[in-house]
């Protein structure tokens, strides 16, 4: 318990001393960094398999803002999402701290930037760490802080500054929208606390709350503008533009912070909140759609990019989009288990990226590149396969990721069968334009500068070891989620969170075909041929009768058998999710299968076709790299005519689809310009010229006029005064 | 100690007295200096002494004073006032301290404007009867005007001139309503027994409305802003400090300790009126801090802005809001009145207020920067800060209440982003170009000793906010219980 606090402590204890003591470090900082974040490391180790074992924790520390019943808390909750993200965050970041110290080598900030990667680890462990939702948001909004601060690392460069403002500006839109999401969870469930927030989601199901005049769901609601968060700090489509430049910043933390970890906050935390986004049918599918067309938007800009770092950057948005489409079918833990190997070599991708750009002086030009495998062959293999794993290539990561998401979509409807195709297209683009950078820059034409190429070398060991270490890492952490024999490790590892009695069925699963062998599958080794579907609780489900439909019974063993001692879930919640599920399953008789249909793809026959659809996508993506060889692998002038031939969409693409133009002309522009007048016309002159002098120079005029009165001469008083009385008698005989 | 308000109230007037009779400029700073700090020593007991356990006022003191018309020296501070009389003494000596060298001319008589003003503030926070809070309310006046009038910038005439009609006006629409109060409440201008009178509801809305303008000008709320920034703008660093930090909170004070509970039925009815005035001031003082090219006029709007939110938590009538607003009169005393003194740091260095001047400062200026951006942040509302704090309770009670304001309000929190980061983008980050700047040198001691405790209480309030929390819990509970008998059906209709 205590050592759970120490994971996120440790980094932030040496942010402090490296913040408040930075004349004494002389470029050391790393010298208390680097081991401060492996000991975190070695914690999170400990926490991972500790939680395996079943022994989660949940303390709270101290009352944070203790008003009535609004009562956050700080305190430390690990379980088995927590303490995957755990290990995810404290490994990458440790490796990039380890980076730092080659690649930041000779900065003049160098103790300033390893001060504040160790305040992001801080934070976005206290994210991860959290029990309620406003320690949640700390951490949300602090890793946001982090990211701006070390965008603006090189503060004296525009572009730098610019993308700092972008990137907190509109990560602030999104944390607006999550914001009032807590307003909502709190004024509805009158807690803050995620185990009474989550233990309470049956009993306002069927609430609404009235926005702008409609009536909304209540979970509806909240998840969707919980989901605004996610869009923001995940750069899902709509608030997107952001990520890209932040590429401004220094190369270790576009690995750390926007590729690995912060970004990814999004997807934890849908995740986290699964039991609300399960109960909302019209949340799940706005998830689900803004992951597909994010990741399909995502690919299609990379796909020209000639920055070596925007590429990459547009993959990690298509590639949480990926993610995210994952929690919209409710696949959470295959959407987890892409954040996890995504976070390994898409780390790998950009240090890789660094050690290239490091390598050539600078140079971020993949036209400018090329033959740079002679100079720097570890990098070169690194990014191989890195590139493998994000083109989802056999054995390497992102493959058994990726086509695991795949699959689940797959087996969600119509709607799954949409995005499948959506993410089978994607994936194509993926391995073309990871492969477009990769054989640019170490095969193709040689086009570095002279000056360049004379320089350039292989990385010091420094980089290199990082490197290597992720590379293996690509290489292994893909087969934690094998589909092949037994069960899936991850999914298994996973079950008690995504599975626990307060979880719900995630809602898009309701139109889903009927699985076979669903809960024996997901928790029993034998095939059990006609195993009966769960119910389904899902608001406004289509009752589309079938004959095996009502089988509560093994909903209740299910929901009884995943509460593991000292997890989050008390028996009462159990049961009192069974008893709202039993009802609700009586009324609709839906034949969705898929209580748990995320498990239901390992078990028995179905692996024929999740195997011919694994073939499928593999030959996509060996066709991908093929076409990527053909154009790039030597010099080819077939991309420069198809770039001629379709002119429009290759500017599309190039110019990103002109979204920043677009936003520059709604927001920016606009904002400035309402600021100005507003203040010239309306502050200034109506208010404070005309109306508060107004009155000002009305007495004063008045006074003017009136002083001519006070001549001081009895004569005209008594005139002015018989005047007046004529005045009035003459008034009062005529009237 | 006996009297213990007492003396926390006239202390610096007694040291006002002293530095009379010293015609030693240095030594006369070094007296303020001293009282200042000894004020705020001996107004920790309030805080630390203070029993959360009850709603009474607590350190009363009474005597009669004018027995003819029934007016008592009566003080006392109950869990509303507490706090802003201990960030009163608090910020007081380093008003004192960011004077030092800026005001070079004139010195001693600033300073004892300083400590007249000083006594006034505390008074106001502190009085039990309506007359003698009248008094304070309108001794503070004279003082900030010759600050203003005398030590500030070019256009200080004007603005100085401008500042104290417009706030007389309004406070003799206060006097109005106070001397009705008199007659109609029992012949006593005694603040406790006022609450319990109950005024007709008809003259209710007639009094409500003599308030709202005095302290709606006092705030400012939306229109009545107008004067604050001129204010700001021509003040020097001290009297900015205390108009944003102290100053404005008088008004939002007024209507939690007058309208509030002796106008109950008035304040329900007003209570769209002045949501709406709120949510307005929010957006658009974010707005006009957009346009500024001038720091302290971006950061006198910025002002406008946050006041808005505590106004809307003081009129959603429930323990979150209200608390939120308290919490944020002091967050934004402490984030604001820091600003003011980052800009007085740059300003003494660089006699500009143009933000197009600066650019760079990182570079030269590393551990002022660090400050800046920390207050930055604050006002900001980033959690960890103080600033969280208080919006967040602020637009959580409000969205409890009527969740349009609420969503309104909000987007004051991006805004609030954007033009504060703009600034820093423009003034902080980006080249440092002009050579002017790039001989500029850091925090000197004095300086890093006047911001550095304002860092502190940045994150201990954004922290750890449970020991300024605690004390306002008794009074806003039963200030809620004052106001629910009539707020019963509190979910008012607005359009």
């Amino acid at each position: 318990m205590v050592t759970y606090a120490l994971i996120p402590l440790l980094p932030l204890v040496s942010f402090i001393v490296v913040g408040l003591f930075q004349k004494w470090f002389r470029n050391q900082a790393h010298l208390i960094c680097v081991p401060m974040v492996f000991l975190s490391f070695a914690l999170s180790l400990t926490a991972l398999f500790d939680v395996a074992q079943g022994n989660t924790v949940n303390v709270d520390f101290f009352e944070w803002i203790p008003v009535g019943s609004f009562n956050p808390t700080f305190g430390v909750m690990v379980d088995q999402l927590t303490a995957s993200m755990l290990v995810l965050v404290t490994l990458v970041s440790s490796l990039v701290h380890l980076y730092t110290v080659g690649y930041m080598h000779g900065d003049k900030g160098y103790d300033r930037f390893f001060a504040y990667i160790s305040l992001f680890t801080f934070s976005m462990l206290v994210l991860v760490t959290s029990n309620n939702f406003l320690q949640l948001f700390f951490g949300w909004e602090a890793v946001g802080l982090c990211s701006y601060l070390l965008i603006v690392h090189w503060y004296e460069r525009k572009a730098s500054c610019n993308a700092s403002l972008k990137a907190f500006i509109q990560n602030r839109v999104g944390d607006f929208g999550f914001a009032i999401g807590i307003f909502l969870i709190w004024v509805t469930f009158d807690s803050v606390d995620y185990q009474t927030v989550f233990a309470a989601v049956p009993e306002h199901l069927d609430e609404s709350v009235s926005f702008l005049g409609w009536e909304v769901n209540v979970m509806t609601m909240i998840a969707l503008l919980l989901f605004v968060g996610a869009v923001g700090k995940s750069a899902q489509f709509l608030l997107h533009s952001w990520l890209p430049d932040a590429m401004e910043g220094p190369t270790p933390i576009s690995a750390l912070i926007h590729a690995a970890t912060m970004v990814t906050a999004g997807i934890f935390m849908v995740s986290r909140c699964h039991p609300i986004f399960n109960a909302s049918e019209v949340a799940m599918m706005t998830v689900a759609i803004v992951g597909g067309f994010t990741a399909l938007f995502g690919a299609t800009i990379a796909l020209t990019q000639n920055d070596i770092k925007k590429v990459v950057a547009y993959s990690t948005m298509s590639q949480l989009g990926y993610m995210v489409m994952a929690c919209g079918i409710g696949a959470y833990a295959a959407g987890m288990f892409h954040l996890l190997t995504h976070g390994v070599f898409k780390a790998l991708l950009f240090l890789a990226a660094g050690s290239v750009i490091h390598a050539l002086a600078g140079e971020q030009d993949i036209r400018r590149m090329g033959q740079a495998k002679r100079h720097m062959p570890t990098t070169y293999w690194t990014m191989l396969w890195g590139s493998l794993a994000l083109a989802g290539i056999f054995p390497f990561a992102g493959f058994f990721s990726k086509d695991e998401i795949l699959w689940q979509a797959w087996n969600t409807g119509m709607m799954g069968k949409g995005l499948w195709l959506v993410g089978i297209i994607v994936a194509f683009m993926t391995a073309f334009y990871t492969f477009r950078v990769f054989f640019l820059v170490f095969y193709g034409a040689d086009n570095m500068d002279h000056e360049v190429r004379h320089h350039a070398h292989e990385s010091p060991k420094v980089i290199t070891i990082p490197l290597v270490t992720l590379a293996i890492g690509s290489l292994l952490v893909g087969w934690l989620g094998q589909p092949f024999w037994g069960k899936n490790p991850v999914h298994e590892y996973m079950s008690p969170v995504f599975q626990s009695a307060v979880s719900g069925t995630p809602a898009l699963q309701a139109h889903a075909t009927p699985l076979p062998d669903l809960v024996t599958a997901a928790f029993a080794d034998d095939d059990g041929h006609g195993a009966p579907a769960a119910p389904e609780a899902a608001l406004g489900a289509e009752a589309a009768v079938t004959p095996d439909a009502v089988a509560t019974p093994e909903v209740a063993m299910s929901a009884e058998a995943v509460v593991t001692p000292g997890a989050v879930v008390t028996p009462e919640a159990a049961v009192s999710a069974e008893a709202v599920v039993t009802p609700e399953a009586a009324a609709h008789p839906v034949a969705a299968a898929a209580a748990h249909g995320e498990e239901a793809g390992h078990g028995g026959h179905d692996k024929g076709a999740e195997f011919a659809l694994m073939a499928l996508s593999m030959l996509v993506a060996v066709s991908g790299i093929w076409m990527a060889h053909r154009w790039y692998g030597r010099p080819s002038q077939a991309p420069s005519r198809l770039a001629a031939a379709y002119q429009t969409l290759y500017q599309g693409s190039l110019n990103k689809w002109y979204w920043d133009e677009l936003y520059d002309a709604i927001f920016t522009r606009p904002t400035l310009r309402l600021a100005n007048r507003m203040w010239r016309v309306a502050d200034d002159i109506i208010i404070d010229k005309v109306l508060v002098d107004g009155v000002a120079i009305t007495t004063r005029i008045t006074g003017e006029i009136l002083k001519f009165f006070q001549t001081g001469r009895v004569q005209h008083y008594a005139m002015v005064m018989s005047l007046g009385i004529f005045v009035i008698v003459g008034g009062f005989f005529l009237f | 100690m006996d009297h213990l308000i007492s003396w926390v109230i006239f202390l610096p007037l007694i040291g006002a007295a002293i530095a009379l009779l010293v015609r030693d400029h240095q030594t006369v700073k070094i007296i303020t200096l001293v009282i200042t700090v000894a004020d705020f020593l001996i107004s920790l007991p309030l805080w630390l002494g203070f029993d959360h356990g009850t709603a009474a006022f607590q350190f009363v003191e009474k005597a009669a004073w004018i027995p003819t018309f029934h007016i008592n020296y009566h003080v006392g501070i109950d869990g509303i006032s507490l706090l802003l009389v201990i960030m009163t003494t608090f910020l007081a000596p380093f008003c004192v301290l960011c004077s030092w060298h800026a005001i070079a001319e004139r010195s001693r008589e600033f300073m004892i404007n300083l400590l007249v003003m000083q006594t006034a503030m505390i008074g106001v926070f502190c009085a039990l009867d309506m007359a003698l809070f009248y008094i304070f309310w309108e001794a503070m006046l004279i003082p900030m005007y010759l600050i203003i009038g005398v030590w500030g910038g070019v256009n200080r005439i004007y603005a100085a001139v401008k500042f104290f009609l417009y706030t007389l006006a309004g406070s003799l629409l206060l006097l109005v309503a106070l001397i009705y109060m008199f007659f109609n409440g029992g012949h006593t201008f005694d603040i406790p027994t006022l609450m319990t009178v109950g005024f007709d509801p008809r003259a209710q809305m007639w009094l409500f409305a003599a308030m709202l303008i005095a302290f709606a000008i006092k705030v400012p709320m939306f229109p009545f802003h107008t004067w604050l920034p001129h204010a700001h703008v021509q003040a020097p660093t001290a009297g900015s400090v205390i108009l944003a930090s102290v100053m404005l909170k008088m008004g939002t004070y007024g209507f939690l300790r007058f309208c509030l509970p002796m106008l109950t039925d008035a304040s329900i009815s007003y209570t769209p009126l002045i949501l709406t005035l709120s949510v307005i001031a929010v957006i658009y003082g974010a707005y006009m801090a957009l346009a500024q090219s001038d720091i302290k006029k971006l950061i006198a709007y910025s002002s406008v802005s946050h006041m808005g939110f505590v106004m809307i938590g003081m009129f959603v009538y429930n323990q979150q809001g209200i608390e939120g607003a308290i919490l944020q009169m002091i967050n934004h005393g402490v984030t604001t009145g820091a600003l003011f003194l980052c800009v007085g740091v740059i300003y003494d260095r660089r006699h500009t207020r143009e933000i197009s001047e600066y650019g760079g400062l990182a570079k030269t200026m590393p551990v002022f920067c660090t400050m800046f951006m920390i207050f930055t942040f604050s006002s900001i509302g980033l959690p960890g800060t103080n600033g969280f704090v208080g919006e967040f309770l602020v637009l959580l009670g409000a969205y409890k209440f009527h969740p349009l304001t609420s969503v309104l309000a909000a987007t004051g929190i991006v805004l609030g982003a954007v033009y504060m980061l703009h600034l820093v983008a423009r003034m902080v980050w980006s080249e440092c170009s002009n050579p002017e700047n790039q001989k500029l040198t850091d925090l000197n001691l004095r300086e890093w000793f006047v911001l550095a405790p304002l860092v502190v209480m940045v994150f201990w309030i954004g922290l750890y906010p449970a020991p300024f929390l605690d004390v306002m819990h008794e009074s806003v509970l039963h200030l809620l219980d004052q106001t629910a008998g009539v707020a019963g059906a509190q979910q008012i209709a607005m359009n």
